[in-house]
């Protein structure tokens, strides 16, 4: 019998009359862990959240059944609603560090879970449950606040609260996203040792099929709100029947690009790299303290080449970018194409055509009150000395072409486009100075797999187009594995591996190295 | 489509603010006409066979055929003689009084209660009450405007360099702004008001010089946002100045904060105009002035007509302003929902 049922459930607007999930119909049995995966905007979250009856009534209308240990959940009233969640139904959310409430400790704040608790709970079961999740140091941890953990440690605290009240279905709703790559894999482990330990059931949401694979044993792919197929974790990567599945399963490959680049013209050399940031500051005396960001950074890019650059957040790649487009102060050498350096960028601006970059959100790259044709003629005007707008124009709407846009788009405003829409913009607004470096900043991060996939098409198809050199700098090796002909590895601050990319990831000589490849699930 | 198209279309959902919108605009645009609403010249008239303009050029008394070299009082016994005449005739406003035109053939002693002549009853020097009232709203929307303008351009200034250049610049700049806040307005404007001779001009300067210090707060909290948002080290990629960055890309995202601002900050520098001319700080007297006429309603309590008039026009108009501009806030707060 099934712990969990979810009965012709459909979700709509209620002021638009938009259907959000439509007839959703699918069955949790006691102790089985059921994955949902789908691009955003999918409904996988609104599932979720439904489950504990956690939709607004004045946005949402819901109708169906959603049917938890025989009784149905949207005929409970609040009292009998609250003994559930908690008790028997749990929650972890994506971002820990917006589900703990920041001025309060975590001691009270697991209070509130145990007072809450139909059980009679006590210290030993608080020391328990964060041993249980590998917190070891529990009085230290009981005594802090929110921000004094790092990110893992509070994912880790906020499933040890869902967990002290031992339910019987735990909902995971992409609980690994905002973590290193590194991390996810711990988490995840971790997660279903104490889902068999405590005989749960779960529900685990994610974007990444590929990620959650190993801890499904059954697998529903969601699109546009409804289910487009439900099946055991083996059939769905041995035999996917839709489509959509069928892409999610595959466009992952296992292809290097071992093409080798036989030039000696360099577009990038670094030379001893270093960049800190002030971190203490008096204004009365000289004690400064800094952070170093990079440290001793040398990297070379040839013509037409792709270089990967990898490591977790805080390693210092975004720096590196930074430096490289000259926007923040560095020591050291930096040359792009052969002559320009500091100095003279500084005197000329217009050398800044050369090398453009991709930030990693398509969202705030583009300034929400300029049109696309002021936002890509911008840099034509100032770098390029062209005035006349005709030019400029034909200009815009052959970039646009080549990215994949068509010149409507021209006056129009970049709200009223999609991720992968402002992405290529951005793209075409650095493309369009014809630069011979292009920085990628996790140019495809924020966006779903399927639409990731589109861009590093585009990108792989420009490339051979006009013969750019790219510095592609990422956390998601399956990217670099695609694009890349060489990888750097970064670890606070230091490059500590690097060569061309099937050797870095098949024969990794550092042990960091390897870690990270084991917990990106590569091979 | 633009957000600040978003903006209007839901302002203009807002029935009270839109509404209120439109009085004033036409309250307004009508009273910068008050000249030819409420006057004591004729717009035209005719004296034997000779149209003259008196609205727009100045006549001698010598010109109608009298002896002094001065501009006639239209409505004296000089004029109405002569227009007495069938065939001598003119055209007068609707108000037939200026601001500072008296009354000398009243029957009452001053202040007079409203009666046909003075629609409005006079003040207590014989002024029209009405003239006054409309060229003395057109005064105070007018300075608003002025004062407003100003101290926006102003806070725009320091609140940009200050939120853009950050550090150092920030924290001095900060300082003093600090230091000049603290100083005693209301003292500065008493001291200032006996050293020189009372004009508009003087008010505006001296108020300007405390006016911008809350907004360039709000600009300051808008630029350190801004400058570190991605699509501003796009521009710096780009080859954009500085000063480029600053105006195209920065400003048009942080006007948001000053539109919200705006009609508060209108109906406080019309309150505080009010305010000054009540306590006798403010425009010299003979200018006609919304403070002036709560002043003379103090002093005699009993004409009804100066205190309720005033208050009614000042009220009308604050309140105006402030559906105007929660009309605007609910706009812009409903963008992001």
């Amino acid at each position: 019998m099934s712990i969990l049922e979810f009965k012709d459930f459909s979700v709509k607007l209620t002021n638009t009359n938009k259907h959000i999930i439509n007839n959703l119909s699918f069955k949790l049995n006691p102790g089985e862990s059921l994955g949902i995966v789908g691009e955003s905007g999918s409904g996988k979250s609104l599932t979720a959240l439904s489950t504990l009856g956690l939709l607004d009534k004045n946005i949402f209308t819901s109708s169906g059944e959603i049917i938890f240990d025989n009784k149905n959940i949207f005929n409970l009233s609040n009292e009998e609603l609250s003994s559930i969640r908690g008790n028997e139904l749990s929650m972890i959310f994506q971002e820990p560090m917006l589900s703990l409430n920041p001025v309060k400790s975590l001691n009270s704040q697991i209070n509130e879970c145990i007072e809450l608790s139909s059980n009679k709970l006590t210290y030993q079961d608080i020391q328990d449950a964060l041993i249980s999740v590998g917190l070891t140091d529990v009085n230290k941890i009981l005594s802090s606040y929110p921000h004094m953990l790092s990110g893992g440690q509070r994912q880790r605290f906020m499933i040890a609260m869902s967990v002290i009240r031992k339910p019987r279905v735990i909902i995971a709703d992409e609980p690994t996203t905002a973590l290193d790559v590194t991390l996810q894999k711990q988490i995840l482990d971790m997660l279903i040792t104490l889902k068999t330990n405590l005989d749960m059931s779960m529900i685990l949401i994610s974007h990444d099929i590929n990620l959650i694979k190993k801890y499904c044993d059954k697998i529903i792919v969601m699109k546009e709100g409804k289910i487009l197929e439900i099946n055991t974790t083996e059939k769905i990567f041995t035999n996917p029947q839709h489509e959509y599945t069928k892409e999610l399963v595959n466009f992952k490959t296992k292809t290097y690009r071992d093409n080798i680049i036989n030039t000696n013209e360099l577009v990038l050399e670094t030379n001893e790299l270093n960049c800190k940031y002030l971190t203490k500051d008096s204004f009365f005396n000289n004690k400064k303290v800094y952070f170093k960001a990079l440290k001793d950074i040398n990297i070379y890019i040839k013509q037409g080449e792709s270089v990967g650059i990898v490591g977790e957040s805080g390693s210092g790649k975004t720096t590196l970018a930074m430096s490289i487009m000259h926007l923040l102060s560095y020591e050291g050498n930096i040359s792009i194409c052969g002559d320009i350096n500091k100095s003279r960028i500084q005197i000329n601006r217009k050398l800044r055509k050369n090398f453009q970059i991709i930030f990693q959100d398509p969202f705030s790259s583009l300034s929400p009150r300029m049109m696309i044709i002021q936002i890509l003629s911008e840099g034509v005007k100032n770098l390029l000395d062209i005035d006349n707008i005709d030019d400029i124009h034909n200009m815009c709407i052959s970039i646009l072409k080549d990215v994949g846009l068509n010149e409507s788009m021209l006056y129009r405003y970049p709200q009223e486009f999609s991720g992968g829409q402002r992405q290529r913009i951005a793209i075409a607004r650095a493309l369009i100075l014809q630069p011979k470096l292009l920085i990628l900043d996790e140019p495809t991060s924020a966006l779903d797999v399927l639409v990731q996939e589109s861009i590093v098409k585009l990108l792989l198809d420009l490339q051979e187009k006009y013969n750019l050199s790219y510095c592609f700098i990422s956390h998601d090796l399956h990217l670099i594995r695609k694009i890349c002909h060489r990888t750097y590895v970064m670890k606070d601050a230091r490059i500590i591996e690097e060569g061309i990319t099937k050797k870095v990831f098949e024969n990794p000589t550092e042990k960091y190295t390897q870690e990270l490849i084991d917990s990106s699930f590569i091979c | 489509m633009n957000t600040y198209d978003v903006i209007w279309k839901n302002f203009k959902r807002n029935k009270r603010s839109i509404y209120s919108l439109y009085i004033f605009i036409t309250l307004f645009v009508l009273s910068l006409f008050s000249e030819l609403i409420s006057n004591n010249k004729p717009i035209v008239m005719s004296i034997e066979g000779y149209v003259y303009y008196p609205y727009i050029i100045e006549y001698t008394e010598r010109d109608f055929g009298g002896e002094l070299e001065t501009t006639p009082d239209y409505k004296g016994y000089f004029i109405s003689d002569l227009l007495e005449n069938k065939d001598n005739w003119a055209i007068f406003p609707l108000n037939p009084h200026s601001y500072n035109s008296i009354n000398f053939n009243n029957s009452m002693p001053n202040p007079s209660p409203p009666s046909s002549y003075n629609i409005l009853g006079t003040d207590d020097r014989g002024r029209d009450v009405l003239a006054r009232l409309i060229y003395g709203f057109r005064l105070s929307v007018i300075f608003a405007l002025v004062l407003t303008a100003i101290g926006i351009l102003i806070g725009l200034f320091f609140g940009a360099i200050q939120g853009y250049f950050a550090g150092r610049t920030d924290l001095y700049l900060q300082r003093f702004i600090e230091i000049w806040g603290s100083m005693p307005e209301l003292y500065i404007l008493i001291i200032f008001a006996s050293i020189f001779e009372p004009s508009i001009l003087l008010l505006i300067v001296l108020l300007s010089l405390f006016g911008w210090i809350g907004l360039s707060d709000y600009v300051r909290a808008e630029f350190l946002k801004g400058r570190n948002m991605d699509y501003v080290n796009a521009a710096r990629t780009l080859g954009l100045t500085d000063w480029q960055i600053i105006t195209k890309h920065i400003l048009p995202n942080s006007l948001i904060s000053v539109v919200t601002f705006l009609p508060f900050r209108i109906s406080g520098a019309i309150l505080i105009l009010t305010s000054l001319d009540f306590l006798g700080l403010g425009v010299p007297p003979t200018t006609p002035s919304l403070g002036e006429l709560l002043a003379q309603g103090k002093d005699n309590i009993s004409a009804w007509w100066l205190s309720l008039t005033t208050f009614f026009v000042l009220v009308g108009t604050l309140l105006l302003l402030i559906f105007i501009g929660e009309g605007i806030r609910e706009a812009i707060s409903g963008k992001s929902s």
